[in-house]
């Protein structure tokens, strides 16, 4: 039987999972390294919905190295195949609203998930517009128009 | 709400860093013009280094082109740029001008008549003119670069071979040369001692940290090599690996190219067992250390930028008679650690791209030109072209204008018209 860490979202809620699966948190590895998670270990910052889908996120990719060692064997020499299920399932993990998506986003920053922050950066700002990342960041416009406009002009291959 | 645009509060500025380094350079480009601000965080060197240890291990795009432009092979839709096409569709070359050289994502482009040339980053869309060497006809011998430790560009210098002069000692020669750098903005003699007559004519070059190799017809089964950012006034001699005197193609029937941060050597020979390609890299010590051989009968095409386990590969199998369209037949690239051969798009980390006809005519033009030896400078008519992990301005030399255009040909075009209509 596998050691269980215990999760406390900031509901109070208890979530129970699988040491492995803890440890694709760094944060958490190191707490575990210092013997420090008995009874449990708060995280005031990360609400239930949350932390339901942080655990997901984590248990889906232990279980995918799991899979990819075991079949190590018969992988082509760049693995080709291999990611293609967990892309398409890390694509269908991030279909949720805004707020989530920020939420999930904080909280791989703090439990520091690099897989999981790379993943939620790059779709909060996939497709957004300048005007709406102003918005979303409250980013006040300091550009007079045609200073805005000289540096669109410099970065022009962007905007193609 | 619109989700869309719910807004966000009281987010920390690191928090928004950490966010931010982990896009690829085209978002990054774009947020540049969301606040004055944000734009000098995007451009600090703190954000910079930031970046670079993030995508530390995701590759970079690069395309193949022949001279004129014509793309060949690409790689791109990497995650360190993002770009929105391949590499090679950025890259167009004007009429009448030739692609001449790339190092660290900057291309030099000239007229035929060497009389108008172009420094740029092809992505960024930036060019710099480079003004006219006051002196009469230099042939070009390529261009170099100077990078920091996170491989952002700092000044590139462009070199131009005047005149060998023979020594009053009737046993060495002095070799005159042109170069402009885009510190100084202007360009200045450097003298080189050479035991050897040397040209522009024939010269084959690759660049890398600063230095050119080249080999030439004058001096044949030698590479020679200069670093133009130092005060050296001596050629580096490299005797080339298994050189024969009785070649009668001066030496140039292999192919010098750039590959994991080294020089590498690919030849293919004619052996009792069979045609044989060898690849060689070129260590610190100046010497040769034989990668690979490959037994069948292959052109090199390129080798791998980044991974020096791979080249491309062009079968030789019924040279006169393409018209096969399954390219797998035609293009392959190898593993030279496994030594087996693979579908070249099955590359990791990016968009695979390849212009098959292209190819079929450009190897059908060397075959035409140089039938009785298939094997000469496949590899150095084409140029490749690497993007760097960061994107820096292109460096500007003083007083010089940075010309800005989504299309350089159209650009060049515009100013012919408008020199036309000056001497009118």
């Amino acid at each position: 039987m596998s050691k269980k860490i215990i999760f406390e979202s900031s509901e109070g809620e208890s979530f129970e999972v699988d040491e492995a699966v803890a440890l694709e948190c760094q944060t958490i590895k190191n707490m575990i390294e210092d013997d420090c998670t008995d009874g449990g270990i708060p995280l005031a910052n990360v609400n239930s919905a949350t932390l339901t889908k942080v655990i997901d996120y984590c248990k889906k990719h232990v279980e995918a190295a799991a899979a990819a060692e075991a079949n190590a064997g018969d992988k082509d020499i760049y693995g080709a195949n291999k990611d293609i299920e967990l892309k398409t399932w890390d694509e269908e993990f991030v279909k949720v609203d805004q707020p989530l998506l920020f939420d999930l986003m904080l909280a791989a920053n703090f439990l520091i998930i690099p897989g999981l922050l790379d993943l939620t950066c790059k779709t909060m700002m996939r497709g957004k517009t300048v005007l709406q990342i102003r918005e979303i960041f409250h980013i006040k416009k300091d550009y007079t128009d045609a200073e805005e406009a000289e540096v669109r002009k410099e970065n022009a291959w962007a905007f193609e | 709400m619109d989700s869309a645009t719910s807004t966000i509060h009281h987010l920390p500025d690191a928090i928004l860093t950490e966010i931010l380094a982990r896009l690829p350079l085209r978002s990054i480009s774009r947020l540049k013009s969301v606040s004055k601000t944000l734009k000098a965080t995007l451009e600090s060197v703190y954000f910079r280094r930031l970046f670079v240890s993030l995508h530390k291990d995701s590759s970079s795009s690069w395309s193949l082109c022949s001279h004129r432009g014509k793309k060949l092979i690409g790689f791109h839709g990497c995650k360190t740029w993002d770009l929105p096409k391949s590499l090679g569709s950025f890259i167009s070359v004007p009429l009448g001008f030739k692609f001449k050289a790339s190092s660290n994502g900057l291309v030099l482009i000239e007229r035929y008549d060497h009389d108008c040339s172009y420094v740029g980053n092809p992505v960024l869309q930036q060019w710099v003119k480079i003004p006219q060497l006051p002196c009469g006809y230099c042939g070009m011998l390529g261009l170099v670069t100077r990078v920091d430790e996170d491989g952002v560009v700092l000044g590139f210098k462009v070199v131009r071979i005047a005149s060998s002069v023979m020594r009053n000692d009737h046993a060495s020669y002095t070799l005159n040369m042109f170069v402009y750098s885009s510190e100084t903005g202007i360009w200045t003699s450097k003298i080189l001692q050479c035991p050897h007559l040397i040209t522009g004519y024939g010269a084959r070059a690759t660049n890398l940290n600063g230095t050119i190799y080249f080999v030439t017809l004058h001096v044949p089964g030698v590479v020679l090599a200069h670093d133009f950012y130092s005060d050296s006034d001596q050629f580096m001699f490299v005797h080339l690996p298994e050189h024969s005197n009785h070649s009668n193609n001066g030496g140039v029937d292999g192919a010098l190219t750039t590959s994991g941060g080294f020089v590498m050597y690919v030849k293919s020979l004619v052996q009792k067992r069979g045609t044989v390609l060898k690849v060689w890299r070129l260590n610190n010590d100046e010497s040769w250390q034989l990668l690979c051989e490959i037994n069948g009968s292959f052109v090199p095409i390129a080798m791998h930028p980044f991974d020096s386990d791979i080249v491309y590969l062009w079968h030789q199998k019924s040279p006169h008679h393409l018209v096969s369209c399954n390219f797998f037949d035609k293009l392959v690239s190898c593993n030279l650690r496994t030594e087996t051969l693979i579908d070249p798009a099955r590359e990791y980390d990016g968009v695979f791209y390849m212009n098959l006809s292209g190819f079929e005519e450009y190897m059908d033009e060397i075959g035409s030109s140089r039938a009785s030896d298939w094997n000469y400078g496949a590899l150095n008519g084409l140029f490749q072209s690497v993007l760097p992990r960061w994107m820096e301005p292109v460096p500007r030399p003083p007083q010089v204008e940075m010309i800005y255009t989504t299309s350089l040909p159209s650009y060049v075009a515009c100013c012919l018209t408008e020199q036309e209509e000056k001497e009118e």
